[in-house]
């Protein structure tokens, strides 16, 4: 640019001077796409929380709405002198839900040996299926069997316990567990089943233990409407007095800031889910994902725009030097305004639930979470900090903050669905606002929480 | 907050001073991209794509100079580049050897707004508009612009004479510098 110190014509340097004060204001979209650009873990952690809720919902709504397949998770047939093919014959149903069988056979040989056949009893665990629908079907079965049971039960010397193999290839009739143990009076009738069953025990008691097992993880969801109140917190005239006495204060704000302004609580809610984990008989530990929506009303007045004045005053004179706003000359509109702050939050939710009361179908849970909270919008309104207006600025905002909740409700258990309702309190721990900002916000939610709990099986 | 606090914060990859670094300069900076755009959408364009390399590139920064030359340097790379990528420049570029039209200095009236002058430059063709922002306006000499654009430094003067002369009659045309006689007369010669 060293040519440029010989640049001193007139025109070019009043071209650059009117060109330099041009000025234009670009979208708030550009900044968005540079934010993102360099923040790219924002990005990243909407993207996640969309994963984990969805993988909820779907887990959810999976239970819901097919629960045939989730029942029919441990499926047991037995199959005794009966060739694969001719059972295939008989119900094609069941041939069907051979494709779905675990095949953990080691040796394919002894489903066609004759010989074998007819001596063994042959366990197979299906983990798909058949509807509960199929239990008359399998009762039937069993029964229509009962000669070749017999007849294994007389050849029992034979059996031993490695020849109870689990097999995919079996086209045998399926029989389920939780049925097997509902129905033990009508086995006892029939002695042909008790001595299916005293085969089958082994693998019927490792498919319930798996069952508890499983019965261990339930998921959850929810929706609370709630009422969305806030405090606020100035500057504490006390604190200021002590920290600098005899020195000029700053900022006096004699009366409550909660007085001076004019919120109303309004209805927002919370929606989530939560995946437990019974740690024992009583005490279950969750994680989860929750989203809220809170909002409150503001009552303000319109006023013209004005440059805050300050000035050095006395207050009763116990204060000198202290300063004050003077707000003369703004000019404000009668009519009353009303605006609104709403908050939207994906929080994640991590606690422990315990059973209060109840053995049977009702019961009543206690349960607590702290919830790492990220807000997903800064476009709130935010009280000046002389409290006289309300402003919009992004900056004044904590994106995270923590949140605790708890919850207590009572739970009824119709057929494997538990409904829960009970009232629920969330409070935000840290401000709304950063640090640096004099004022604090801290909103505190009450609800009534409408759920739905189901184990994992 | 001051500068050196914007830029420790943006060094830290803090998101306040980012958005109070961007909120300080875009709008100039808007300003540039536009005088060298095609329309707004496309100066959008480049100041995003501008503003991204400032925040990537903030730890290069030596504090040598101004803070805000040093985001317009990249700002005005950026807007070549962008003009270069969309072929834009390249079309436009005139090889016109330098003619040896006197051009008196005309003075710019101050009552003259920035926008009209800035609609002014932008009616020029691109390639004459980019020679006359890098030089006249961004203070790059012949031997950078032609570097910058990939072309002869004596196209780059040719390109600037031209632009300079088709400004100043634009100018002329929407009454915003006085008309003299030489002007006048040159002006009755060409048409």
């Amino acid at each position: 640019m060293k040519e440029r110190f010989l640049y001193e014509e007139e025109f070019e340097k009043q071209l650059k001077e009117k060109a330099d004060q041009f000025k234009m204001y670009p979208s708030d979209k550009v900044w968005s796409e540079v934010n993102s650009s360099i923040h790219p873990r924002s990005r990243k952690f909407v993207v996640g929380m969309t994963i984990l809720i969805g993988g909820i919902l779907v887990l959810a709504g999976n239970q819901l709405i097919s629960p045939s397949k989730n029942l029919s998770n441990k499926l047991i047939t037995s199959k005794v002198n009966v060739p694969a093919k001719s059972a295939a014959t008989e119900d094609p149903d069941r041939s069907a839900a051979n494709d779905f069988a675990i095949n953990p056979s080691d040796n394919s040989n002894d489903q066609h040996s004759p010989d074998q056949n007819q001596n063994t009893a042959t366990a197979y665990v299906f983990h798909s299926g058949l509807s509960s629908d199929r239990e008359s079907p399998t009762n039937e079965l069993l029964e229509t069997r009962s000669g070749n049971l017999q007849s294994v039960g007389h050849q029992e010397s034979a059996i031993q316990p490695p020849d109870l193999k689990v097999s995919a290839k079996s086209s045998a009739a399926p029989l389920l567990v939780p049925e097997l143990n509902d129905e033990q009076q009508t086995q006892s009738e029939n002695p042909a089943i008790n001595t299916a069953s005293s085969e089958l025990a082994p693998v019927i008691s490792s498919s319930q233990s798996n069952r508890i097992q499983n019965e261990k993880l339930s998921w959850q969801l929810y929706i609370t409407p709630t009422l969305n109140t806030h405090y606020l917190n100035g500057i504490s005239y006390q604190t200021v007095a002590q920290s600098i006495p005899s020195s000029p204060i700053m900022v006096v704000h004699f009366a409550n800031v909660n007085g001076l302004v004019d919120n109303t609580p309004m209805m927002g809610y919370n929606l989530g889910g939560n995946i437990l984990y019974k740690i024992s008989k009583n005490i279950s530990l969750k994680v989860g994902l929750e989203f809220s929506f809170n909002r409150y009303n503001i009552k303000t007045y319109n006023s013209n725009p004005y440059q805050a004045s300050t000035r050095l005053n006395t207050y009763l004179g116990y204060f000198v030097d202290s300063l004050a706003n003077s707000n003369s000359g703004i000019t404000i509109d009668k009519n009353q305004q009303q605006y609104q702050n709403r908050y939207y939050q994906l929080s994640l939710p991590i606690g422990v639930e315990m059973k209060v009361a109840g053995k049977g179908k009702l019961q009543l849970h206690l349960g607590a979470t702290l919830q790492p909270s990220y807000l997903l919008n800064t476009d709130a309104y935010v009280l000046s900090d002389d409290y006289s207006s309300y402003i919009k600025d992004a900056q004044a905002f904590r994106r995270w903050n923590l949140i605790a909740g708890t919850e207590l409700y009572l739970s009824y258990s119709i057929g494997k669905i538990r409904w829960e309702i009970g009232p629920q309190v969330r409070y935000q721990i840290f401000s709304t606002y950063r640090n640096s900002y004099p004022l604090q916000e801290n909103m505190v939610n009450y609800g009534i929480r409408f759920g739905i709990s189901k184990s994992i099986r | 907050m001051t500068e050196e606090a914007i830029l420790q914060g943006c060094l830290k990859n803090h998101a306040a001073a980012q958005k109070e670094l961007y909120n300080r300069y875009s709008p100039k900076m808007l300003a540039v991209c536009y005088r060298f755009a095609h329309n707004r959408e496309d100066a959008e364009d480049m100041l995003q794509e501008g503003f991204i390399k400032v925040f990537l590139q903030m730890h290069t920064f030596q504090g040598k100079g101004a803070f805000e030359g040093w985001i317009r340097r990249i700002i005005v790379h950026t807007c070549i580049n962008h003009l270069k990528k969309n072929k834009r420049f390249n079309e436009s570029v005139d090889i016109i050897q330098a003619s040896a039209i006197q051009i008196r200095e005309e003075n710019i009236p101050s009552i003259v707004q920035a926008k009209q002058i800035v609609d002014c430059i932008r009616i020029l063709p691109v390639g004459y508009r980019t020679v006359l922002n890098l030089y006249a306006i961004e203070g790059y000499s012949h031997k950078e612009i032609s570097g910058m654009l990939d072309i002869e430094e004596s196209t780059s003067r040719s390109q600037y004479t031209r632009a300079r002369q088709m400004l100043e009659e634009i100018l002329i045309k929407r009454n915003l510098i006085p008309v003299t006689k030489e002007k006048t007369d040159r002006l009755t010669a060409i048409h």
